[in-house]
């Protein structure tokens, strides 16, 4: 649902989700809106130009004159931007969730700001030998309990202005995400529980029309993907620290073992991957850009995370 | 825009000068020693060692109050009503009545003549110049004292009037008795009569409101301080004193100096160097740090106070607070936010109408005239500070007679008196004529001066750090004025600006309207507001914790409120506000000088229908009648304000239910903080939840009400989402509910260990309908109301499982619609149904009732007793609606 406002005449934009649609064509009675979120995509706050010297009139005007977008149909295009509402007035910084890229960390492969997923054992075998271990930045898709490299992301305040010696828990837990909504296309890739020993499959939520998965994951769940930041490990970061999101990837059926989806949604490599000397060459795989969606559930604070599905030709 | 106010529905209070108010009872047992004729005498103008009052003269002429027992309770009576009634012909057996116990009856005829008139042996004639009054004896009032003196003084008037004693011997016992002159000791001696009336505000809120008052104390919580340790957990074993006063911080934040605004700014906000907002450069001199929220900081620091710490340091600067006018403007609503405050207690002093009483207009008080003029505004200044020092320092008390009005009922108006003899704080006296005392205000201390005013502005040695009160000044001067500048030579114009013209002069009463018990004029001069902790029916904290000096707004437009948000106090802690008023008294000092007697001679008076005559007196009295100003400390309210701060309770959570891909028997739920500020009507689910409504139903509007009345008048609560959400309650079953009630004993808790988001996983059955709602619980244990209903079921469709989740809702009760047709729509069944049948066989007895369904020809097809359908369709819209019809035969009515 859009809000155009045309200088005058107030015109509210809807229209349906495809969920939404479905609930509405089902004519029996369960179309009802039981709760609604707001979100601000469009609105870059960076506009804001306290210096302008037509006066504080002018301050927000490049805000006021962006463009509104009309409304998505995709549930996943829309309101990655979420507002919220916090009942204190005494928050000087608000919690942010980052990808932990630091190099000490969980970086992305070298060169390509993203992560790769190798889809198969014989991507993973061209890369390893089957006997080095995948550098920064690669995931084994195929069999994600080999490997160290995972998905994470931090949450906290990023600031300089307050110690990152702080926990976010211990100070102030009303900052703290405690629950996450992941989301990732059900065609390319499922979650694992981050820990080698036990790479549990986990189960999504729910699937939905466009084949999107969602994850649900709390603190406490009983799965290893959400946890406390402990004092003094690396993160991304750089003021007080609440919690942290991590898990792997595993390459879905359909990837492993077809190359349909590649050369339906995917491209041919265009630059070589390289991992503990071993190298994939740029004409012998083809690839699918996507994402992982980290939301947390109490402030709508989302992140995508780019990863790249990689298949040896 | 005009301000309306009733004041029939203010408190009142009436003050007499303590010995000036008279008897009520002039003819019945009166303290007297006076025997006549062998008798002890009731009352007798001639025969008298006590007036009763003061002023003999005013006892005798019954120019004075009275306590009675009225029909409301015991009240004052002012004779000259009675007086008044009866000269121009009043009926004796009206006005006020002394009730029982004790009572004597209708006060009209304690001071009638039963032949007409009065019976008060004078008559006086107050003379233009205010400076003598002209006295005749009455010929027929006087005679009718039959008895002995009466004669004797009329032959000796002089006598009996300045005499000083005079010595009666009794006709019957021929014992003899001394009596004083009526004036004997009276002359030259001054009396002070400030005789006022004032309007209060009534501590019941709903009466203090039809009387158009806005005065009023507001608890508000606006969030909570998330901090370790908990701010409200610091604060609460600390002294008020120790508590952030949020003026000083928020002028500070302000401040873009690297000086202070006052250095008493420091030790207030940072009690002393404990907290460390600012990075001190030098003496006076700071930069804030900015390295944390300031209440966090607070809460880090002052978890317990260093030994050897000297609190009286931070009491003196973090106390007691005073606004002078010219500072007004510091409390304007737009120089706080108010919203930054975690929470506060709102005092409004409203803009009264009645700030001025007598015949003073507001727009012509002396404190209005005063600030009008650029020479004296600053004096306004100078006479708040003044009546502050002598607040903190003086016990000087007057005592007066007091009648006390209380309105109950602010829809029938009805009201209770009371009286009693009270002493009220007085400040000083101003004498306009002195110019010592408007220099002694200024001077230096010392040279037999009590008090050194001259330092109102900051400064070492100055008076806020004599006397522990802080000035919270208009440092951005937001005034027209600007900020207070005073010095001697403000109150050396305004002594000219008094003296030289007769402005005093105004306000004063003459003799003649002090006899009549006029009320004085008086204004408002400053507001103060006592802070105790606790209640008046739990007890009170013996001394003020704190004490605020608020000055009013003089100009009488626009009619504004005055604000003062108070920080400095505890979560939950009870705290009463006792307001108070310094008002300006502008009362008489009186004098009677000297006497001149007339000539005798003989007159004529009429009686009834003929007329008496006889000889008679008269005398001049001279006297000296001149303002006395008075600054009284008396009460703004009968009672305090009770007040508590306490959070809102929280709104509905956010609940969700999501299933795992492939689980039948498992499904997650999520529940989160909702955010709103709602009024919304409660509702019950456990048994316990009627005790925690009806609280919070009296918490937040102070009434009383059942849980039952609650419900039954719809009242609402105010939900709102002000603090942390502690944990949440879910509730669930598996039969279709009727009431939320039916969630009673199926609480689950979901408290979560970090944040506030709540996780929680349910076994459940499939193909079995599921029906839940939660609630949240701060973290002052306040409930919310429950969620929505969602109805749950996970369907198991031979291995297609999926989740069905819907809001439910109960079932409305059906409407029953019933409206008479018949002006539109008659029925009635034909000719040949109504027709009896050919043949009936009748009753073999009279009493019999005949057979049913006699109507009705041979053959034809009966209605009765059958139901037919009857469609009605709109020509317009098409809608139809269909009539059920039966045909009913009640048979035959015996007419016996």
């Amino acid at each position: 649902m859009g809000f155009l406002d045309n200088s005058g005449d107030i015109i509210l934009d809807a229209v349906l989700t495809d969920l939404g649609r479905k609930r509405l064509a089902e004519g029996n009675g369960r179309f009802n809106i039981s709760k609604f979120a707001l979100g601000d995509d469009e609105i870059d706050y960076g506009l804001y130009d306290k210096n302008n010297t037509s006066g504080s009139a002018y301050y927000d005007i490049n805000i006021l004159q962006t463009p509104v977008l009309e409304s998505f149909t995709n549930n996943m295009s829309s309101m990655k931007s979420r507002l919220l509402s916090y009942s204190r007035n005494d928050l000087l910084y608000l919690p942010v969730i980052l990808a932990n890229t630091n190099d000490d960390a969980q970086p992305f492969y070298t060169g390509l700001s993203s992560y790769i997923n190798l889809v198969d054992s014989t991507t993973v075998n061209a890369l390893t030998n089957e006997k080095t271990s995948l550098t920064a930045g690669i995931f084994n898709g195929f069999n994600p309990a080999q490997g160290l490299n995972h998905v994470q992301a931090d949450q906290g305040l990023d600031t300089t202005e307050l110690s990152n010696e702080i926990s976010l828990v211990d100070e102030d837990d009303t900052l703290v995400e405690t629950q996450y909504f992941v989301q990732i296309d059900n065609r390319l890739g499922q979650l694992r529980d981050p820990t080698n020993a036990s790479v549990q499959s986990i189960s999504p939520s729910s699937i939905d029309d466009d084949n999107i998965a969602t994850y649900i994951f709390s603190i406490n769940d009983g799965t290893n993907v959400i946890g406390n930041i402990p004092t003094g490990a690396s993160s991304i970061i750089r003021g007080p620290r609440g919690t942290r999101i991590q898990f792997k990837v595993a390459a879905s059926l359909d990837l492993r073992t077809s190359a349909f989806l590649f050369n339906q949604l995917g491209s041919a490599g265009a630059s070589n991957i390289t991992s503990g000397g071993n190298t994939l060459l740029a004409a012998d795989y083809k690839f699918i850009d996507s994402t992982v969606r980290i939301s947390g559930v109490s402030t709508g604070y989302t992140l995508d995370i780019p990863i790249r599905f990689v298949k040896k030709n | 825009m005009a301000i309306i106010q009733d004041k029939s529905l203010k408190d009142q209070l009436l003050l007499v000068d303590y010995r000036l108010d008279g008897p009520k009872d002039r003819g019945i047992d009166t303290p007297n020693t006076a025997r006549v004729d062998g008798k002890t005498v009731d009352f007798h103008p001639m025969v008298r060692d006590n007036w009763g009052t003061a002023d003999s003269l005013r006892g005798l002429m019954a120019s004075y109050y009275t306590a009675y027992n009225g029909s409301n309770g015991p009240a004052l009576y002012n004779y000259e009503n009675s007086l008044l009634h009866l000269i121009t012909g009043g009926n004796i057996a009206a006005g006020a009545f002394d009730e029982e116990p004790d009572g004597i009856g209708r006060l009209n005829k304690q001071v009638a003549d039963p032949a007409g008139g009065t019976n008060i042996i004078l008559s006086a004639l107050f003379l233009d110049d205010d400076q003598s009054i002209s006295f005749t004896r009455k010929v027929r009032a006087w005679n009718s004292y039959n008895a002995a003196p009466y004669s004797w003084y009329r032959d000796n008037f002089e006598e009996y009037i300045i005499g000083p004693n005079v010595t009666i011997v009794d006709r019957v016992t021929e014992e003899e008795a001394t009596y004083g002159g009526l004036l004997n000791g009276g002359l030259n001696r001054a009396y002070f009569d400030h005789t006022s009336n004032y309007y209060l505000f009534s501590p019941i809120k709903n009466v203090r409101q039809a009387s158009g008052l806005t005065t009023n104390v507001e608890p508000v919580y606006n969030y909570y301080v998330n901090s370790n340790p908990d701010y409200e957990d610091v604060v609460e074993k600390l002294q008020e004193y120790f508590i952030p006063n949020a003026y000083y911080l928020q002028l500070e934040l302000q401040n873009t100096s690297s000086e202070f605004l006052a250095p008493y700014h420091r030790i207030a906000i940072t009690m002393d160097g404990m907290i460390p907002w600012f990075n001190t450069t030098g003496f006076g001199s700071a930069l804030e740090t900015n390295s944390g929220v300031y209440y966090n900081l607070y809460s880090d620091n002052m978890t317990s106070i260093p030994t050897g710490f000297d609190p009286s340091i931070v009491k003196s600067n973090n106390g007691d607070t005073a606004v002078l006018y010219s500072d007004l403007a510091v409390l304007n609503e737009d120089s706080i936010i108010d919203e930054s405050l975690p929470y506060y207690n709102k005092l409004t002093i409203g803009f009264e109408t009645d700030r001025t009483t007598g015949d003073i207009s507001s727009n012509a008080s002396l404190m209005t005239q005063l600030i009008q003029n650029e020479d004296t505004k600053d004096f306004v200044d100078i006479l708040q500070a003044y009546a502050i020092i002598k607040d903190k320092t003086t016990n000087a008390s007057a005592r007066f007679s007091t009648r006390k009005k209380v309105v109950s009922n602010s829809t029938t108006g009805d009201f209770a008196f009371s009286t009693s003899d009270t002493d009220y704080k007085e400040l000083f006296t101003l004498h306009p004529d002195n110019q010592i005392l408007f220099t002694a205000m200024l001077a230096p201390n010392g040279n037999n001066i009590d008090v050194d005013i001259s330092g109102i502005a900051d400064g070492p040695n100055k008076i806020q750090d004599k006397y522990g009160v802080r000035f919270l000044r208009d440092y951005f001067g937001k005034t027209e004025e600007g900020a207070l500048e005073l010095d001697t030579m403000s109150a050396l114009h305004t002594f000219g600006f008094l003296s030289d013209n007769d402005k005093l002069e105004s306000f004063k009463r003459t003799l003649k309207e002090v006899y009549e018990n006029k009320s004085c004029d008086t204004e408002t001069l400053l507001y103060i507001v006592e802070k105790y902790r606790g209640s008046a029916e739990e007890g009170l904290s013996e001394e003020p914790v704190q004490t605020f000096y608020i000055s009013p707004k003089f100009l009488p437009s626009p009619p504004v409120d005055t604000t003062y948000y108070d920080t400095q106090i505890k979560y939950g802690q009870k705290y009463t506000y006792v307001f108070k008023k310094v008002i300006l008294v502008f009362g008489n000092e009186y004098k009677y000088n000297n006497v001149e007697f007339d000539e005798p001679q003989v007159i004529y008076e009429s009686q009834g229908t003929g007329v008496i005559y006889g000889p008679t007196q008269g005398f001049n009295l001279e006297f000296e009648n001149k303002i006395s100003i008075k600054a009284l400390v008396v009460p703004y309210s009968f009672e305090g304000l009770t007040v508590s701060v306490v959070d809102k309770p929280p709104v509905s959570p956010d609940i969700s239910f999501y299933p795992v891909k492939g689980v039948r028997n498992k499904v997650k739920i999520l529940l989160n903080t909702n955010f709103g500020d709602f009024y919304d009507k409660p509702v019950e689910i456990l048994d316990s939840d009627r005790g925690y409504i009806e609280e919070e139903y009296f918490g937040q509007t102070g009434e009383n009400l059942s849980y039952n009345q609650i419900i039954s008048q719809n009242k609402k609560i105010r939900y709102k989402s002000d603090d942390m959400i502690d944990r949440y309650e879910l509730f669930r079953i598996s039969e279709k509910p009727k009431s939320y009630k039916d969630f009673n004993n199926n609480a689950i808790t979901v408290d979560p260990n970090i944040g506030t988001p709540g996780y929680f996983e349910d076994a459940i059955s499939t193909n079995q309908k599921y029906y839940y709602c939660a609630r949240a619980i701060d973290i002052h244990n306040n409930i919310s109301n429950p969620t929505y209903i969602f109805e749950l079921e996970m369907v198991d469709n031979n291995d297609q499982i999926y989740l069905r989740q819907s809001v439910f809702a109960f079932k409305a009760s059906k409407p029953t619609y019933l409206k008479d047709g018949r002006r539109f729509i008659y029925i009635e069944p034909s000719f040949q149904q109504v027709a009896l049948e050919s043949e009936v066989n009748p009753p073999s007895n009279i009493d019999e009732t005949p057979e049913d369904s006699i109507l009705g020809v041979d053959g034809v097809n009966k209605v009765w007793t059958k139901t037919f359908k009857l469609r009605v369709t709109s020509k317009k819209t098409g809608k139809k609606m269909d009539l059920n019809l039966t045909f009913k035969n009640p048979g035959v009515t015996n007419a016996s």
